[in-house]
């Protein structure tokens, strides 16, 4: 299993990666992201992985802005500490999340859903975080 | 002898019936000659006798009187004047009793005459006797009763006077008199006669009562002793020349004294009082006997001339001295002007004389000026009020109101024209117009500027509820941001991640956490914190960051020792900080960096480099709002943010102790 961590803050992006390698060793971490502009530039070049655990927050820009540059279809599970909008939303579309700092047991959990899972037949709709999101551009 | 001559004379007399006559001569002449001697001189004396008998025959008969001879009350004789005067003839008198004429109330008048006759009283009896004649008038007579011989018998000798006529004329004159005398005492003014001497001689009623004289005699005084000793001379020399003028022929005509002469009169108590005096010279047969005439009291007159002179001065002046012009025009001239109205013009009184009032209107303004004449010489009645332009004697065209209209001047139609110079009021109407306007304009300013101030103070007052408002907010926010589950979360995360890679930094973290914390407690009431203080805090802070955001955020603190006093509101430099971590991209590449320095104006500067992320979640709404606010409640000053490409620029004030 293949996943990529985007993640700002580095001692965090460090704890997940720990966290995945001890619920199974052989998850590969193929990279630890810190902004969307790095991220965009990776899923530009690199293949899709079967995980990424998206934080919403990155050193640049909202990770949804992602989504917008290019087409990711891999699962994702995102990771918020207190941005309630975003898991209020997340609750009500039935997208997978998990609170940081994020525990152990709910990390497996996770884990698990997607260990066996295909991918997704459509890549994420770029648009649906627009309510959410207050864009500079608007305001 | 002279007896029967007289019977004989009387025998003669009556032409009337000859036969008669005739045969009384012839007795007479029988009984003359049986007494005369002397043939021839009874011849001549018989003529002599015929001469005089015609003499005396004729006397009687052309006698103005009436003669008759009565005896018994039976007319034995009378002469043609009794005959006219009866109208009866002669035969019919003869055949009437003598008192049948004599109206009944005097018969026994001439019955008394007979009765004295018979008692052989023959005194001569004059007496007043009334008879009718034949169509019934009555004749008045005076009678003188004489007693003759005729035919040898005594009998009665009347002469009859006709009296009837100047009894009806003295009559008419005393009824005349009378009228003339009724109607002078009946006269309000006074009625006076003087004699040549000018003593009073007569004074009516009126005259007694005007002058108080009462039932005293003022024949002993003189005319002027009624009248002010001033007018003395001048009433010697007025009566004289009445009385001198009066050397006239009868029949001439007096002249004409019809002018009166005014005098002050003397009433006896004392009270003077002014009089006109007409007088006139008293004609008595082409001699001046005195004079007369009539003094008038005018008091009143002079009061009421004084009254209408005091009131025709009174509007002389107010005409003079009016402040409007005032021309009266007549067929189109000029007649009266009064000073206004030449100093409107610039001319003088007498340039108007003889002028036309057009020459003074501008010409095409004269048309409407014509139309009303026209209309006034018509007859028409009005007034008017209109304006028009007149030309000045500097050429000077001003603009005037005319207010004309039409009066009888010399009982003819003429214009009284007020007229007022407008032009100063013209001008001032503009200038008024002007500054009217200019006051509106500023008027619509103030309002705008008014509906502006009120506007701002409504929103200075929303504001300042904002204030308290957000004051309430900020205190809130600032409570909760010291729980706030954000920061917490955030701090917590990093210590979860530190924990078991790098325990001695999360120990560190942790005590750190711990400060900021501690900190956040204890000034969480304070309004002001020493910047000294601020700093310690925000130095534990920035340790938190720097583990949180590795190498992506540096804040450069550059703070002189001696300002470490001063004094500024809690936390607002930490929510400074995080407002730029929240709005900016921070890597490594690209890091966040942030400096606070103290300012020449002594304002704490925050300033960070601008690398604005292009979108976030949608914030909270605290940050800048809540410093302002803070600041404006504790002492009205403003924190200023300033944003430029580059950076973005905070100055917090800072109270200095």
């Amino acid at each position: 299993m293949r996943i990529v961590i985007i993640e700002d803050e580095f001692f965090a992006a460090r704890r997940l990666e720990n966290m995945v390698k001890v619920y199974d060793s052989s998850v590969e971490v193929l990279t630890k992201l810190e902004s969307a502009r790095d991220s965009i530039n990776w899923f530009k070049s690199n293949e899709q992985p079967d995980l990424i655990f998206l934080d919403i927050h990155l050193d640049d820009d909202l990770s949804f802005s992602i989504f917008k540059e290019v087409s990711i279809s891999s699962p994702i599970v995102f990771t918020t500490a207190t941005d309630e909008l975003a898991t209020q939303f997340f609750v009500l579309k039935g997208i997978d999340f998990l609170h940081k700092p994020i525990v152990q047991e709910e990390l497996n959990a996770m884990l698990d859903k997607y260990n066996h899972s295909k991918r997704m037949e459509k890549p994420i709709n770029p648009h649906i975080f627009d309510d959410i999101i207050n864009s500079k551009s608007n305001s | 002898m002279k007896l029967p001559s007289l019977f004989k004379w009387f025998k003669n007399f009556d032409q009337t019936e000859q036969r008669l006559h005739e045969t009384s001569v012839h007795k007479g002449n029988a009984s003359s000659l049986v007494t005369m001697h002397d043939i021839t001189e009874c011849e001549q004396y018989e003529q002599a006798l015929r001469e005089s008998e015609e003499k005396y025959k004729a006397l009687v008969e052309n006698s103005q009187d009436c003669i008759m001879i009565i005896r018994d009350n039976k007319l034995l004789f009378a002469n043609h004047t009794y005959c006219q005067m009866l109208g009866y003839d002669y035969q019919e008198l003869l055949n009437m009793s003598s008192i049948e004429p004599i109206v009944p109330e005097d018969r026994y008048k001439a019955l008394q005459i007979a009765e004295r006759r018979k008692n052989l009283d023959f005194t001569t009896i004059r007496d007043n006797i009334r008879l009718f004649t034949k169509n019934g008038e009555i004749r008045e007579c005076e009678c003188v009763a004489a007693v003759i011989e005729y035919d040898g018998i005594p009998a009665s000798f009347m002469t009859l006077h006709n009296v009837t006529e100047s009894n009806r004329m003295q009559e008419a004159l005393a009824r005349s008199e009378r009228r003339f005398r009724e109607l002078t005492e009946m006269l309000p003014q006074a009625v006076y006669e003087l004699d040549v001497n000018n003593a009073p001689t007569f004074m009516n009623k009126t005259g007694r009562k005007m002058f108080q004289l009462g039932d005293m005699d003022f024949s002993k005084s003189k005319a002027y002793d009624f009248f002010s000793p001033e007018d003395t001379e001048r009433m010697r020399e007025a009566l004289s020349v009445e009385a001198k003028n009066i050397k006239i022929e009868k029949g001439a005509l007096l002249p004409d004294y019809s002018r009166a002469r005014s005098y002050t009169a003397h009433r006896m108590d004392g009270k003077t009082f002014p009089v006109l005096i007409y007088g006139t010279p008293i004609d008595e047969d082409c001699m001046v006997t005195g004079s007369r005439g009539m003094i008038s009291d005018i008091t009143e007159r002079v009061g009421m001339e004084n009254e209408l002179r005091e009131s025709e001065e009174k509007y002389r002046t107010l005409v003079d001295n009016a402040n409007d012009g005032i021309v009266l025009t007549q067929d189109g001239q000029v007649k009266l002007v009064n000073k206004a109205m030449c100093d409107i013009l610039q001319f003088q009184h007498e340039d108007f004389k003889d002028r036309s009032f057009y020459d003074y209107v501008v010409p095409e303004d004269r048309g409407e000026m014509e139309e009303y004449h026209k209309r006034r010489m018509k007859g028409e009645q009005f007034n008017v009020l209109y304006r028009s332009h007149l030309i000045r004697k500097d050429g000077e065209i001003i603009t005037v109101e005319l207010n004309s209209r039409t009066l009888s001047y010399n009982n003819r139609p003429a214009a009284f024209i007020i007229i007022r110079d407008i032009t100063e009021r013209l001008a001032i109407e503009n200038e008024l117009k002007v500054a009217k306007s200019e006051l509106e304009i500023l008027n619509k300013n103030l309002e705008s500027r008014v509906q502006e101030s009120s506007q701002k103070l409504a929103e200075t007052q929303l504001q300042l509820i904002n204030l308290q408002k957000e004051n309430i907010q900020s205190q809130f926010d600032v409570l909760r941001q010291q729980v706030n589950p954000h920061f917490l979360f955030n701090s917590l995360n990093v210590l979860t991640s530190l924990i078991k890679i790098e325990p001695d930094l999360a120990e560190q973290f942790s005590e750190h956490l711990s400060k900021v914390y501690r900190y956040v407690l204890e000034n969480k009431d304070n309004e002001l914190v020493d910047l000294n203080t601020e700093l310690r805090f925000l130095d534990a802070y920035i340790f938190l960051l720097n583990i949180r955001f590795v190498d992506k955020i540096k804040v450069n603190i550059n703070i002189p020792g001696e300002k470490l006093s001063a004094q500024l509101i809690p936390l607002a430099m930490q929510l400074l900080i995080e407002n730029a971590i929240k709005h900016n991209i921070m890597t490594k590449c690209n890091p966040l960096v942030i400096d606070i320095f103290i300012d020449e104006k002594n304002y704490l500067n925050i300033i960070n480099n601008l690398q604005e992320r292009p979108s976030q979640v949608i914030s909270t709404g605290i940050g800048l709002k809540n410093i302002e606010n803070r600041y404006l409640l504790l002492n009205n000053t403003r924190p200023i943010f300033e944003k430029s490409e580059t950076q973005f620029m905070a100055k917090v004030p800072l109270v200095l102790k």
